[in-house]
């Protein structure tokens, strides 16, 4: 603190983003005129290497020793700001960047010159900061050989398998009593047409056998500590009442079982017992007994079912384990809108309007019908099928819940629908009422021409109302053929609303568990849009498939084998650098008073005896620099490492001196 | 959300049903509120607590309405074990329209021991037992309608006839008999002059014959002889106890004229106990509802005896437990079952089951809003 400051000044013209608004050169002069700056100057983009060579430069033939960058938000670029002044040869932490793009000449371009005034206030005030700053040294730890993906659908797998053969062993956790997800419950997959379990089947074969992965289904995460490289996760075994390790999946108790209740699996279209599976290819193939519905009658438990086995227990409790991981990879999956909600095309209440995934139940061969395509209202076959693509999507109705983004995946499994109705049923057509048929994929729009083809009808129009007749139980679709511009009223045997993917309620306790956030749409918010949407503001924390937003299997796919990657590497690196951004505890003035320790959202403060006397500490590691304890604190003891109350009191002052 | 499973409720007629419904499973619960008596043992029983009794009916003289069981198609498991505990066999389970019984069939509950028989040998198929049954189907009379009194029994019957020409007791063919009997008919030869004693012949119908034997009687020469056997001293047809509609209340047994003939067996057996000091004379809720009619408001005998408030006939109470349900007032009635008659294996869930239907079971009174 003793030797005398000398700061440079860098403004960024950001091409026309900041200099076509203010007066780049005069800000660098004006910022030449403050208390401490030792250097100013303006460059087209700092963020480039000849700008970035401009800081190291700078420092070395002015002898800078801090510095500040009056450009961007400090989220995108204070990284490489601080590097180039680390490779100045000044510490990085000397650095503080005035953002006078985003909250200044992006907004207020129509005041150019209050946006001046602004300008010069936000330099300023980051200069005073500047010259308080003192030298931090980054903290190294290591990070746990280990990885923890949520959610086993595709993307959960994919991620898992990437994991576990880059040698890091994996815990992959599930809530239902198998993994699988919503791909297991389709028939084949567009546009190719492979049948959906047989691609995804080997998979989860895959992860039961591959001895990195330790495979949890019917569990859940319930709590979360710790920070990257170092999470300790708890997660409830639920109780399938069934011991995994002596049921040999062979059904016996299933066969016995008197209850029946509706498969939610099949989406209640059939049902299944409370000693069930849910489908016959899960992984594992441990049976689960629903105690909701178990009656306790013991049939499941003679000698003619799981008899010698003993593999059901009906006292077995829930068990707690604890893991300590590396990384995390939130692989929640999606749910499906409830299209309930639109009163004007009767779902549920007319017996033929079905969903999408409805009628890919209908159609697996796997399915209740066998794959049979029938009816609900009288089981016979439809020669005639409506589509109601966006159904819920790319609608601004928020009072129906409806969501304004395109769910991407309804225009291409119509499409397939249509195809295998073609195929299944002679003489049947289907008709899809789209708004845009988005086939953008690889070969999506191929098999668009394919269907229209094969015979597949497409009208240009928002489906307004259907009805139905109450006897014959057809139903009348209205919709407005925009390309002939006329009213269209149809008789059809039945109809499929495509309706939208949301974000999976699920998810809500993830998310706050992770202490992630959501963008407006609800899915999880990863890190930026573009060039990180595999990570999350949470270090340590990766995003894998729909959780983050809409996208089909494909995507799915390279989204979690990209997760998969990016959580690997703090992995792989052994160690992580933690920024020094955390409080301190000053044990001398600490009364022990243990107001920190209800404040910190983190749990990083804690109450230790020191010398017989009961202190304060922070987990520097756990600390994420909030500064709330410091507010708190009723004596002063806690420093906040970067800011400082010096420091942000000086950048008051400094707001001040200009009014 | 989705479109299946579709759970609904639906009164047809007297029954009330509830479903289960998948694209491929209907499972239907009905409560048949024609046979159903408010017991209550269905919601006592039930293992997912599915059930619950409703509020009391109209509660007027002969117009006494049994509390409504009511059902939660939600919660219900379809698991049958009420079907099977409901001793009015007031309830059916039915899967796509078949009856669903795979809990029993795989013994996994047991079931009521039903004896209930008539012994045909001994019974006289007279109507007693169908008079006094106070459920109207229980007994299955078949005996048909006795429409000439000589089919009613079953029985041989000869006639001889003295035609011996030295008897002094010989036929006359005079033709009396024929005159006042069916089952006779004389018939004349034509008379001549060689022969100037009537010659004919009695012909005899022995299904028409009743032995009444008024043609011994009439008889001027004393020819006739009628031997009538009775083979069986009853009635034809058949009496026969329904198990499914039987309550098992033993008036039949009790008041049936011959000994040993009917063989019933309650299901439950306990006591109850009637603390006449808490009841409210003049209510008489609990002897209305009472399927078997066991308990009674005694008569007052003499001018200024205080009859006694409230009886019950040990002999015909079933335990059921309808009295306690429809009881105003807390602690007037105790039901106690002790034992429990079944058949089939005794079951974890039956144990546990059979521990809540013998529980003591005394009115309680909840007080609304609490």
């Amino acid at each position: 603190m003793d030797e005398e400051k000398r700061i440079g000044v860098f403004v960024c013209h950001c091409g026309t983003n900041i200099a076509g608004v203010i007066d780049v050169k005069a800000l660098a002069e004006y910022a030449k005129t403050l208390p401490n700056v030792a250097y100013a100057e303006d460059y087209t983009y700092v963020c480039s290497t000849p700008g970035q060579t401009m800081i190291r430069d700078a420092i070395k033939e002015h002898n800078l020793n801090g510095t500040v960058v009056a450009a961007c938000s400090p989220r995108l670029h204070e990284p490489t700001f601080r590097k180039a002044t680390e490779e100045g040869g000044v510490n990085q932490f000397l650095f503080s960047m005035a953002n006078i793009r985003e909250q200044n000449t992006w907004v207020h371009m129509e005041e150019p010159e209050k946006a001046m005034q602004k300008a010069k206030d936000v330099v300023r005030m980051e200069v005073a900061r500047a010259s308080m700053l003192e030298p931090l040294t980054a903290k190294t730890v290591p990070v746990e050989k280990a990885a923890l993906v949520i959610g086993a659908g595709i993307a959960g797998i994919q991620a898992s398998l990437e994991l576990a053969d880059a040698g890091i062993k994996t815990y992959l956790v599930e809530k239902e009593p198998s993994i699988g997800g919503m791909m297991s419950r389709l028939d084949k997959t567009f546009p190719t047409l492979d049948c959906s379990q047989c691609i995804l089947t080997p998979k989860m074969v895959d992860v039961e056998r591959n001895p990195n992965i330790e495979l949890m289904t019917y569990s859940e995460v319930e709590d979360v500590s710790g920070y990257i490289g170092n999470f300790d996760v708890t997660i409830r075994q639920k109780s399938r009442y069934v011991y995994e390790d002596k049921c040999n999946g062979c059904g016996k108790c299933q066969e016995v079982c008197p209850v029946s209740r509706p498969n939610e699996f099949d989406l209640g279209l059939q049902p299944r017992k409370a000693a069930y599976v849910p489908f016959p290819q899960a992984v594992p193939l441990k049976f689960t007994i629903d105690m909701d519905s178990c009656i306790k009658c013991d049939l499941c438990k003679t000698q003619e079912a799981c008899g010698d086995l003993e593999a059901i227990d009906f006292d077995k409790p829930d068990e707690l384990v604890t893991v300590k991981v590396g990384t995390i990879i939130v692989a929640t999956g999606f749910d499906m809108y409830d299209v309930e909600r639109k009163e004007e095309w009767g779902y549920k209440v007319f017996d033929n309007v079905v969903t999408g995934l409805e009628m890919e139940r209908l159609i697996s061969a796997s399915g209740p019908t066998g794959g049979n395509v029938i009816r609900p209202s009288d089981g016979q076959k439809p020669k005639s099928v409506g589509f109601v693509l966006c159904a819920g999507s790319r609608d601004q109705d928020e009072e129906d819940g409806a969501k304004p983004y395109c769910s991407r995946v309804c225009c291409m499994y119509s499409l397939k629908h249509a195809h295998q109705l073609i195929e299944k049923i002679p003489g049947c057509v289907p008709y899809l009422f789209y708004m845009d048929i988005r086939s953008f994929g690889k070969a999506y729009e191929e098999f668009y021409y394919r269907i229209q083809n094969e015979g597949g009808k497409f009208i240009r129009g928002r489906v307004s109302r259907i009805t139905e007749d109450p006897i014959t139980k057809n139903l009348t679709v209205t919709a407005e053929d925009t390309l002939l511009g006329q009213l269209l009223e149809m008789e059809l045997d039945m109809v499929v609303l495509a309706n939208a993917v949301v974000p999976a309620e699920s998810t809500q306790k993830i998310k706050t568990l992770l202490t992630l956030s959501n963008s407006p749409d609800g899915f999880l918010l990863e890190a930026h849009p573009k060039l990180n949407p595999m990570s999350t503001t949470t270090d340590g924390v990766f995003l894998a498939g729909m959780c983050q937003g809409p996208r089909d299997i494909p995507d799915v796919v390279s989204h979690a084998a990209a997760a998969a990657a990016a959580a690997s590497i703090p992995i792989h690196r052994g160690s992580v650098t933690l920024e020094p951004i955390f409080a301190i505890v000053d044990q001398e003035h600490c009364g022990g008073c243990a107001t920190c320790i209800g404040l910190c959202p983190y749990g990083a403060t804690e109450l230790n005896e020191v010398d017989g006397k009961l202190v304060a500490s922070v987990n520097e590691a756990k600390c994420k620099g909030c500064g709330t304890c410091g507010s708190g604190c009723p004596s002063g003891a806690i420093k906040m490492q970067h800011f400082t109350n010096e420091q942000i009191m000086s950048e008051i002052e400094a707001f001040a001196q200009g009014w | 959300m989705a479109l299946f499973p579709i759970y609904s409720k639906r009164e047809e007629g007297r029954k009330s049903i509830i479903e289960q419904k998948t694209l491929v499973q209907t499972l239907n619960l009905a409560l048949d509120m024609e046979r159903c008596t408010g017991c209550g043992i269905c919601a006592e029983i039930c293992p997912e607590e599915a059930i619950v009794k409703g509020p009391l009916g109209a509660v007027g003289f002969k117009e006494m309405e049994v509390p409504e069981m009511v059902f939660d198609q939600n919660k219900c498991s379809y698991c049958g074990v009420c079907v099977e505990l409901c001793p009015f066999t007031a309830l059916k389970l039915t899967e796509n329209g078949e009856p669903k019984t795979d809990l029993i069939d795989q013994e996994g509950f047991p079931h009521y021991l039903k004896v209930a028989e008539i012994n045909l040998d001994t019974c006289v198929r007279c109507k007693v037992c169908e008079e006094m049954c106070p459920r109207d189907k229980a007994i299955e009379r078949n005996v048909p309608e006795v429409t000439e009194r000589q089919q009613a029994v079953t029985y041989t019957a000869e006639m001889q006839l003295d035609e011996d020409p030295g008897s002094e007791n010989k036929c006359t063919y005079c033709g009396l008999c024929g005159e006042i009997c069916d089952a006779l008919t004389v018939e004349h030869k034509e008379a001549t002059p060689i022969n100037i004693e009537a010659l004919g012949e009695v012909k005899f119908d022995s299904t028409k014959c009743d032995g009444c034997k008024i043609c011994e009687e009439i008889c001027p020469t004393d020819s006739i002889k009628i031997d009538r056997t009775i083979s069986e001293a009853k009635l034809q047809g058949e009496v026969t106890i329904n198990k499914d509609e039987c309550m098992f209340c033993t008036w039949c047994a009790k008041t049936c004229p011959i000994e040993n003939t009917i063989d019933i067996k309650k299901i439950f057996e306990g006591s109850i106990n009637i603390k006449t000091e808490n009841c409210p004379a003049g209510c008489s809720a609990c002897v209305e509802i009472c399927p078997c009619n066991a308990l009674y408001l005694p008569p007052q005998h003499e001018p200024g005896e205080i009859a006694a408030k409230l009886e019950v006939n040990d002999d015909f109470c079933t335990l059921c437990g309808a009295c306690v349900n429809v009881c105003p007032v807390a602690n007037t009635i105790e039901v106690k079952r002790d034992v429990i008659h079944i058949e089939g294996t005794e079951t974890e869930l039956y144990k546990k089951t059979a521990g809540k239907m013998m529980e003591l079971k005394t009115p309680t009174i909840e007080k609304l809003g609490t």
